[in-house]
């Protein structure tokens, strides 16, 4: 899971303030995780990794292969060259990069952030990451 | 004097208890998506699982 609408309200409160960096930890037992990724990164190589953020969070867990050509296809990609990077499997390795810094972090539950390195487990309502945010600010 | 000093020492010993919650991960951005100015004073990472 992925905590949408409030990461995105942190983003737009505080904007010029946080930086938001997104590490994939996509679960092992679900059938869609994977791919749902890879469509994300693919996303970004066509410069719409936000819009397709966002659309896959929506979405979820509509997230098939067929589903994700028709994201592709709704946001204006490529969607030739899209279906060839997720096919391929292309950001694999940073997939696999992301997964090994999770379990090195002995991560078990999505969402999981880290607020200039305070670790905060599951979704959380806004006022939660304001405390943390403005306590930050104020160092 | 001494039943002063063991409750002293009993507070003196619980202040060095770790916190744990005080801890901070780092943790590398590499070629990770980003929004948000690289030099904003707070980064907020977040693993993700889009199912």
């Amino acid at each position: 899971m992925a905590a949408g609408p409030t990461v995105k309200k942190i983003m737009e409160i505080y904007k010029g303030k946080v930086r938001l960096v997104i590490k994939n930890y996509p679960y092992k037992y679900r059938d869609y995780s994977r791919g749902a990724a890879e469509a994300s990164l693919a996303a970004r190589e066509q410069g719409k990794y936000w819009e397709m953020h966002d659309l896959l969070i929506k979405r979820s867990p509509k997230l098939e292969r067929a589903s994700l050509l028709a994201y592709a296809k709704e946001l204006g990609l490529d969607v030739q060259k899209f279906t060839a990077s997720i096919d391929g499997q292309k950001f694999k390795a940073e997939i696999d990069r992301d997964l090994k810094l999770a379990e090195s972090l002995d991560l078990y539950n999505t969402p999981t952030f880290y607020i200039n390195g305070r670790q905060v487990i599951g979704e959380r309502p806004f006022e939660y990451f304001r405390k943390i945010i403005d306590e930050e600010l104020k160092k | 004097m001494r039943t002063v000093f063991l409750p002293v020492l009993l507070i003196l010993l619980l202040c060095t208890i770790p916190v744990h919650a005080g801890q901070r991960v780092n943790i590398p951005p590499e070629n990770s998506p980003t929004l948000g100015p690289d030099n904003a004073p707070v980064t907020i990472f977040e693993f993700i699982d889009f199912q």
